[in-house]
């Protein structure tokens, strides 16, 4: 059981201020290929557990296991984001670099690629989204439609075993939406997608849970 | 989703008799208090201060938390004129191949104690009288004293847009540690602390104009409007009385 879980969180408890805990008792567990949403009001936490899955914030209480091993320090963490990709909500905070190029190589070379090969796989994960014809624009030119697309293929391009995903359509137009619905949809990794959207999760993942469900005190994670 | 808010300027809450003074009145008492005390000598004006300024703290229910780092930063500055001014002024009328001669050692330590003791009555009065002044009111009160309103409302925009532009930066921040990246002695490393230092800048530049279209939808047109106009109240009569008083009381010391 423990072979294919990839993120396993246990018992999770975290809070902003020491008064007003913003999770407690959470439960949950993203195998291989499984593709699981994430539903809850704002300020719920959704975020936070995102960010906690993959150590950017440490929980107060509770174990994080990542591929069976328990992950404490970060530097367990930073080898858990090699392999999970994080999307955040705004793809403003993650759009950095000049250009597009440089953008989806940024992980590549990070995961001690040459840069040769980072270009090359930029190349093939912007493809892969038919977003190559415009890898030379300048990333804070873009649309906010582009964005989300150019932020997704920085995360892609290190061929992650699974993604956490923020947000993905919010502030999107029909079209961009679906674009992104089309993508996520041929993706062979897992997904933990959290959204507001009932019928963007429908078209996206197999189960979707609520935060408070999550947290209930019969979840078995 | 932010990480601990950076705080500067962070006004010390109320309410306390002191938070209810006019803001005006007591950047201007504070004003006095500094410059009187500053260029005071002896030790009784500086003692005086010190007790009135305590007694300010007292009213204001200044925070040990507060007061702290204030004192221990003044203090730190002070000791190192108490180790040095000794020498330098027994240095001063001899030849320095000559032994130091207690007496003006003696004279250097003491001016060394009241410059200290100075430095501690202004800071120990300064927190009680301003930092209780929420930034706003400081900058509005600032204006209405006369101060030139680009620099007030840099004052106000800077304590405002800090904290936005810091969070931004860890979210930015975040996001590149969430994909996989670490910082290294090495080109890539100083290539992306580069794009995240120039993004954080066009951003900024960015957010300031999105701001200041925002405002003027709202029918800004180069002045901030008071939210209320403060009325004085007797305990600003009874502040100022006080203030008075003492400031005279310390000038005619001086004088005396």
């Amino acid at each position: 059981m423990v072979s294919d879980c990839i993120l396993r969180m246990e018992g999770i408890e975290f809070g902003y201020d020491a008064n007003r805990p913003v999770l407690r008792g959470l439960h949950l567990a993203l195998r291989a290929g499984q593709r699981i949403g994430l539903t809850g009001a704002n300020g719920c936490g959704k975020s936070t557990l995102l960010h906690l899955a993959v150590g950017l914030l440490r929980p107060r209480k509770g174990v994080i296991e990542a591929y069976g091993a328990p992950c404490r320090t970060e530097r367990d963490f930073v080898a858990v984001r090699r392999r999970v990709g994080l999307l955040f909500q705004d793809p403003n905070d993650q759009l950095f670099c000049p250009t597009v190029l440089e953008e989806t190589a940024f992980g590549p070379l990070n995961l001690g690629m040459s840069p040769e090969d980072a270009k090359r796989r930029a190349i093939e994960t912007l493809d892969a989204l038919d977003f190559a014809d415009r890898a030379h624009r300048i990333t804070h030119h873009l649309s906010e439609g582009e964005k989300h697309l150019v932020a997704l293929a920085g995360v892609l391009a290190m061929r992650p075993d699974a993604l956490l995903l923020d947000e993905p359509s919010a502030g999107l137009d029909d079209g961009a939406t679906e674009r992104i619905i089309r993508v996520l949809r041929e993706l062979p990794q897992a997904l933990l997608v959290v959204s507001h959207q009932r019928s963007f999760l429908d078209e996206v993942v197999d189960e979707t849970w609520s935060m408070a469900e999550l947290q209930g005190d019969d979840q078995a994670g | 989703m932010e990480g601990r808010p950076v705080v500067i300027l962070d006004a010390v809450r109320g309410p306390s008799p002191i938070h209810d003074i006019d803001p005006r009145l007591r950047i201007l008492t504070a004003a006095a208090f500094s410059v009187l005390l500053a260029t005071a000598s002896g030790w009784t004006a500086p003692a005086l201060g010190l007790v009135a300024a305590a007694g300010c703290c007292m009213l204001a229910r200044m925070p040990l938390r507060a007061l702290a780092p204030r004192m221990v930063a003044v203090n730190a500055f002070a000791a190192l004129l108490v180790v040095t001014v000794p020498f330098e002024a027994a240095l001063a009328h001899r030849l320095p191949w000559l032994a130091p001669d207690a007496t003006s050692m003696l004279e250097g330590l003491l001016q060394a104690l009241q410059v200290g003791l100075r430095a501690n009555a202004v800071v120990l009065g300064l927190a009680p009288l301003v930092s209780t002044i929420e930034t706003v009111t400081l900058g509005h009160a600032l204006e209405q004293l006369g101060a030139p309103t680009k620099l007030t409302r840099l004052l106000i925009f800077t304590v405002r847009y800090t904290e936005v532009l810091h969070a931004e930066s860890l979210r930015t921040l975040r996001a590149v540690r969430a994909r996989a990246f670490q910082p290294r002695l090495d080109l890539h490393t100083l290539r992306t602390l580069g794009n995240l230092v120039g993004m954080l800048l066009v951003r900024a530049f960015d957010r300031s104009e999105r701001v200041m279209a925002a405002m003027k939808c709202r029918g800004f047109a180069g002045r901030f409007p008071q939210f209320h106009e403060r009325r004085i109240h007797r305990g600003d009569w009874v502040f100022a009385g006080c203030a008075i008083a003492f400031h005279a009381a310390l000038l005619a010391e001086r004088l005396w």
